[in-house]
């Protein structure tokens, strides 16, 4: 993640790392770092240490997942923390790479009306948040709906 | 394993005691208890303290206050099943043959507003691991899912506010209606204000004792009859791999403990008269009525809409009002739960007395995958 950092704005910041990185290029999509076993090929996000699906004790392998989903259910989050704004939309998203495989995200670039579950949905990067200590905006992978 | 007896349990009404410290409020209902045994103090060899958040040894400062006896004190922290926990712990203590008497107390004081969850974790970082919008999350899932509505989750928060008003210890003592409940201020959709437990402070306190010797305190002694204590087990659901909030399936945590503590007790569901569960928010309660198994996956609307859960329904649950109207002091809830199943058991409840209860359950989760489950019968 720490050559991508360049691609931010002198404003933003971005979410710590381990969760997800940035385009490797223009042709790229941002990706979020899931957890592969080597033994039995299930895929976790966030990434754990050790498969919780089978008994390997091979530590998992960072696998790079989670470009397309499906909204599985969400919330529109109109009280939390203060620096946060709101109101945001807060989902589960479903993810193709494994059975079960789901990770919890913002939307972006839709409306509370426009959200459907079942709905088709993209990766994104965007501000989740402004950062308390700098002021800055924080920048995570959010989803927004696929519009291909 | 030894048999145990709950012979003396107390409580202090959950509400706001700014003019009170964590060891003035939480030693209230240990003299309670106390009394209620007919035991001194010094009669207790180990006291197990849940909370989560009054610092270092809090359970040692409080006990001070009814004497500096050398027993072993414990705190418990785990989450808001700290107090089923602490209550646990002294229960395997005693039917394990280590001690006869033991204390379990749960006391919480509070901040308001929104709980503050683990500090670095990868969902606070994210903004997602709001405790009502991770709720939230779950109830448009079984709206969607089931086509449960606003409206019945609405009647489960008017439920545990009519049966508040009838419990001197509740935090609320007020009615609310659906329209009331909807009208209230969007929280995290569909989670409205008054969907929301509030936080608040208070203690309650157990005495529990091996049955052989329940006898010399007590004629009519109140048995523990299931214990279950889990954390989230690995499974093809949207719990274990995002947040301690599990989307109810075979393997949700509340019905994997429930289903332990029925085996315990060699009892089933069915056999229930009284539930004391955790409605943090009035969307769980209504989910949580599946995963305990009191009705089938999908007909928690229609256990709420048929009065199913009322008092003077088929299974009462919450007649104390629940976290909803009689409050959540995060450590004290577990032992309170208890202690009404006590009183209930003990058909000492007054105007929200459960008729004849033999039988009662309480269940307590808490974030990041912990649940506790306790039977106990008459
Ligand atoms: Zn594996």
């Amino acid at each position: 993640m720490k050559k991508e950092k360049m691609k931010l704005k002198e404003n933003e910041i971005p979410v710590r790392e381990g969760i997800f990185v940035f385009p490797k290029d223009e042709n790229d999509t941002p990706h979020l770092i899931g957890g592969k076993c080597l033994d039995c090929g299930d895929i976790c996000f966030p990434k754990r240490i050790l498969c919780d699906a089978c008994e390997s004790e091979e530590p998992l392998e960072e696998v790079l997942i989670g470009e397309k989903g499906v909204l599985n259910t969400y919330t529109v989050v109109r009280l939390g923390y203060p620096n946060f704004d709101l109101p945001y939309i807060m989902a589960i998203v479903t993810l193709p790479e494994s059975d079960d495989l789901h990770a919890v995200a913002q939307l972006e670039d839709c409306e509370p009306e426009e959200v459907r579950i079942g709905m088709q949905l993209a990766i994104t990067t965007g501000k989740i948040k402004t950062d308390f200590s700098t002021g800055k905006d924080v920048i995570a992978y959010k989803y927004r709906p696929a519009r291909d | 394993m030894r048999d145990v007896a709950v012979i003396g349990v107390d409580m202090t009404q959950f509400g706001r005691y700014e003019d009170k410290s964590i060891e003035e409020l939480a030693v209230t209902p240990v003299i309670g208890a106390l009394k209620d045994a007919g035991i001194q103090w010094k009669a207790v060899e180990a006291a197990y303290v849940g909370h989560e958040y009054q610092g270092l040894a809090a359970g040692q400062r409080i006990l001070a206050g009814v004497g500096a006896s050398g027993i072993p004190i414990t705190n418990i922290e785990n989450a808001c099943s700290a107090g089923a926990t602490a209550f646990r712990e002294a229960y395997l203590m005693i039917a394990l043959g280590m001690y006869d008497i033991v204390l379990a107390l749960g006391c919480e004081k509070m901040d308001r507003g929104l709980i503050q969850q683990l500090p670095d974790d990868t969902w606070r970082t994210l903004g997602t691991d709001l405790i009502p919008s991770q709720f939230a999350l779950i109830a448009r899932w079984h709206m969607e899912k089931y086509g449960t509505t606003r409206e019945q989750f609405a009647k489960v928060a008017v439920k545990a506010h009519r049966n508040g008003v009838l419990n001197p210890y509740a935090q609320y003592r007020k009615e609310e209606t659906v329209e009331e409940v909807l009208d209230s201020r969007m929280i995290s959709d569909p989670i409205t204000l008054l969907m929301c437990c509030p936080t608040g402070d208070g203690a309650a306190a157990a005495i529990l004792c091996s049955m052989e010797k329940a006898g010399q305190f007590t004629t009519n002694p109140v048995k523990v009859a299931a214990s279950a204590l889990n954390s989230m087990i690995y499974t093809e659901g949207i719990g274990t791999q995002n947040f301690g909030s599990c989307i109810p399936s075979a393997q949700s945590i509340i019905t994997v403990s429930a289903r332990e503590a029925y085996e315990q007790a060699g009892l089933g569901p069915e056999d229930l008269d009284v539930v004391e569960l955790h409605d943090a928010f009035a969307t769980s309660e209504l989910i949580h009525y599946e995963e305990l198994d009191l009705c089938k996956a999908g007909e928690g609307g229609r256990l709420i809409d048929e009065g199913a859960v009322d008092l003077g329904g088929r299974i009462p649950v919450n007649p104390s009002g629940g976290l909803l109207a009689k409050g959540h002091p995060l450590g004290a809830t577990g032992v309170a739960q208890i202690v009404e199943i006590v009183w209930q058991l003990r058909g000492v409840c007054g105007d929200r007395q459960v008729e004849g209860a033999k039988v009662g359950l309480a269940e307590v989760a808490g974030t990041a995958g912990v649940n506790a489950t306790h039977i106990l019968t008459r």
